[in-house]
Order: structure tokens, then C-alpha cells, then sequence
């Protein structure tokens, strides 16, 4: 028997398909606050979250009439989030950075808790944003959005096993970027090996 | 244990989803350990979001995503269902009833000219062909005729006079009610006192005429040989008797 839930939920992707707006509205709504943080932590700032947010739900309204229910939808909408994201640091490498991403402010010791919270917001996009894109999606639905590797491996239409060597590597790579070690996670595992 | 290994033992053990071996693994090796433990504070930073934009922010990009919904035809939806989403669509309402009519009516008001133009057009061409078909047969009429031989035309002459008279007999009956006669012109009040004198079965034949009357010969098949002779005047319409010596 199909769970309440999930049948209300296919009651309404079946309405939006359609092209019933309150159907549409509804949807988008259960899922903006995780799509929002998909886009926050993949972009690494507010202005550019917004902008792939924006993407991301027009992308998610326009490919409605080509969702088939083979994955779960919200598997496909992360999906579609996470591409509209990619997209979006595409075109921010064409335009100069914004100035919320201050690496220098790091510098400065904070001094309430409030500085610091900032202070380690900064500096945790700071890291994420030196980890390449095939780090940074899988670990991002991994670690912000809950997701399993099934789900990520369907989303991002990788191999399982790919999905959890990344996830490995992005870990370990983004830890060494906090830590402000600059080089290669392997790299410094073989000088700890040494 | 190569670095790759190391690193998906670490990710194992942050999810949860550690295999028979990584246990005794971890506890062998400090190192480990206090990297699991960066993995964890890791995880746990990342899964904190700042929040996003209030709803303000939010129903604005929530809309505007829902102005690129595909106007598909809804299933159930009434005709104000319909409208209102026409009107979250394109943001205005829609045209009024009467506009449509309107423009509906001078749709039909087009389509009923271009056919009358193309029915016009296709009777012309029908007209045109039946012109010629018509000047077809007048001119084998006309090759017939000329190729005929003059007997030929002489009788379809005589056959066109009979017809001249016939139709001259008939007009003649239209004018005169009567058949047989060709009344002149100075008898026209008197054809009523004449055809009392005609004998059954006899004729009537105009002899001569004077400056005030006509001289009139009434025969009788009962007295073949024995005309009867009368005078009318024309304008009085009398009638006299005209012996032969006065004639």
C-alpha cells in the first residue's frame, strides 16, 4: 500500500504536470529551504544561493512535464538544484567575486560570538569553495542535505561507488583546507605516513 | 592501508555504515581516530545552513518559477479557474466576454467574405464556360447552315415564317382574344360587331380601304361562290351592306 504521504505527494506533481499552479506552488514549498542550502553551500555565498535558487526552481517548474517517477522527486529536484548550482559557478567564473567572500576577515580575531559564527561561515565556504565541483555536489547531498549514496549516485547519475570515493575525498581534502593546510589530502597523509 | 582506502574507512564511519573490520581498524590507530573525530565536527558544520531569505524572498522566487508553469488545459477547471490562471500567467486579466465575441464575429464576418469571393470567382469561371459552350453551338449552327443546300434553306426559311405567323397568330390572340384574324388598325373599336358577321366556320377578309372605312369580305362554306361584302366605317364602326355592283 503506497503511503499517505507519498501518494498526496504524487497527487500533486501528477496536478503541477498539469499545469495547476497551486499543485506547483505547494511543491516548490516543501522543498526551497533544502534547495536554498544546496545552492548555499555549493555557490558559498548568499547572492550567488539566491541566483541558483532562482535557477534551480525555475528549472525544477519548467522540467515538471518530463519527470517520470523512475527516482524519488525529491532525488530529481536535488538534481536539478545541484545542476543549476554547477551553472551558476560557470557563469561566476565570467564575473568578478562577490565581496560577502572576504578570506582576509579570517584574520582579524573574532571577538563576540556573533564575529565568530561569521568568522566560521567564511572560512567554511572558503574551504568548500576550494573543493573541485566533483567534491564539492556529492558532499554538499552527503553532509547538508542528509541524502544516502544511492540517492546521491541517482541524482548526480554516478556510480555508487564513485559517489563514496568523492565523499571520502572531499572530506578529507576540505578538513585539510580548514586546518589551513593547502596541499593535497593525500599528499599529507603520505608525509604522515613518513 | 593506501589513502584512498583510509579516506572511504573515515567516510564509513562518519555515515554510519561501517563494514565488519573498520571497528578494529579505528582502534588501532590513534591517528584515525582523531580524524574521524575533525570528519564529525566536519559533517556537523556543514549541515548547519544559514538561513535563507525571509518569505518575502522566498514567495517572490517561489512565483516567479511559477510564471514559467506550462498553461497546459486543466482537467477540471471551470471557466473562472481557467481565468485566474490566465491572470497569475500574464499578470492582467483577461480580455472581457464581449471582446472575444467581437473578435469572434469579425472572424466569422471574414471567413463569410472570403468564400463569397471564391464562390464569385468559381460561378465567373462557370459562366465563362458556358459562354463558350453557347458560342460552340452557335457556330456548328452556323457551319451547319452554310453548309446546307438552299432548298434546305428555303424551307427552314418557310419553317421560320410559319413560326413568324404563329407567333404573329398568338400575339394576335393576346391582343384579340380570338385566332385567325389580323384586325387593322382603323377597326381596332370594331372587331366586336365584325366577328358577330363571320359564318361559322367562314373567314373574313379586308378587300380595300377608303378615307373612312374599310371594305370587308365575308365568306360561307355553306355558300361556297357567294361572298358577302360589307362596309365598315371606321370611325363610327357601321356596318353596311355592299352589293357586288356597288363594290
Amino acid at each position: 500500500m503506497v503511503p499517505p504521504r507519498v501518494a498526496a505527494e504524487d497527487e500533486l506533481i501528477r496536478r503541477a504536470q498539469t499545469g495547476d499552479r497551486a499543485a506547483a506552488d505547494v511543491l516548490l514549498r516543501q522543498h526551497y529551504d533544502r534547495v536554498y542550502a544546496i545552492a548555499r553551500r555549493i555557490t558559498g555565498n548568499d547572492a550567488d544561493a539566491l541566483d541558483a535558487t532562482q535557477d534551480a526552481l525555475i528549472a525544477i517548474v519548467r522540467g515538471l512535464p518530463r519527470y517520470d517517477g523512475r527516482a524519488a522527486f525529491s532525488t530529481w529536484v536535488y538534481r536539478v538544484t545541484t545542476n543549476a548550482c554547477l551553472d551558476e559557478l560557470r557563469r561566476r567564473r565570467r564575473r568578478p567575486l562577490p565581496t560577502e567572500v572576504v578570506p582576509d576577515a579570517l584574520s582579524t580575531g573574532p571577538e563576540t560570538q556573533w564575529e565568530d559564527m561569521l568568522a566560521q561561515r567564511d572560512e567554511l565556504d572558503t574551504g568548500l569553495m576550494q573543493l573541485p565541483e566533483q567534491y564539492r555536489a556529492p558532499l554538499v547531498l552527503r553532509d547538508v542535505i542528509g541524502m544516502d549514496y544511492a540517492e546521491i549516485a541517482a541524482a548526480l547519475e554516478l556510480a555508487p561507488g564513485t559517489v563514496r570515493s568523492r565523499i571520502a575525498r572531499g572530506r578529507a581534502a576540505l578538513a585539510n583546507a580548514l586546518a589551513g593546510n593547502q596541499t593535497d589530502p593525500l599528499d599529507r597523509q603520505r608525509e604522515r605516513d613518513d | 592501508m593506501i589513502d584512498e582506502e583510509r579516506d572511504e574507512l573515515l567516510a564509513r564511519l562518519v555515515d554510519g555504515q561501517a563494514l565488519p573490520g573498520d571497528e578494529e581498524a579505528l582502534a588501532a590507530d590513534a591517528g584515525l581516530r582523531d580524524e574521524l573525530e575533525l570528519h564529525r565536527a566536519l559533517r556537523s558544520r556543514l549541515a548547519i545552513v544559514p538561513d535563507p531569505p525571509g518569505p518575502d524572498v522566498r514567495d517572490a522566487l517561489i512565483g516567479r518559477a511559477l510564471d514559467e508553469l506550462a498553461p497546459v488545459t486543466l482537467d477540471s477547471g471551470s471557466e473562472e479557474k481557467t481565468h485566474k490562471t490566465v491572470r497569475s500567467l500574464h499578470g492582467r486579466r483577461p480580455a472581457p466576454k464581449g471582446a472575444w465575441l467581437a473578435a469572434a464575429a469579425v472572424l466569422v464576418a471574414v471567413a463569410i467574405g472570403l468564400l463569397s469571393l471564391t464562390e464569385r470567382s468559381r460561378l465567373e469561371q462557370f459562366m465563362a464556360g458556358e459562354e463558350a459552350e453557347r458560342l460552340a453551338v452557335v457556330d456548328e449552327m452556323a457551319e451547319e447552315e452554310a453548309s446546307a443546300e438552299a432548298g434546305d434553306m428555303m424551307g427552314l426559311m418557310a419553317e421560320e415564317n410559319d413560326s413568324a405567323v404563329s407567333a404573329e397568330a398568338l400575339e394576335r390572340e393576346a391582343l384579340d382574344g380570338d385566332a385567325g384574324f389580323v384586325w387593322p388598325p382603323e377597326l381596332d373599336g370594331c372587331a366586336g360587331d365584325l366577328e358577330g358577321l363571320i359564318p361559322i366556320g367562314g373567314d373574313i377578309r379586308f378587300v380595300d380601304d377608303g378615307p373612312a372605312g374599310l371594305l370587308v369580305e365575308l365568306t360561307d362554306p355553306a355558300q361556297p361562290g357567294a361572298p358577302r361584302f360589307v362596309w365598315v366605317d371606321s370611325s363610327t364602326c357601321e356596318i353596311t351592306e355592299v352589293d357586288d355592283a356597288d363594290r
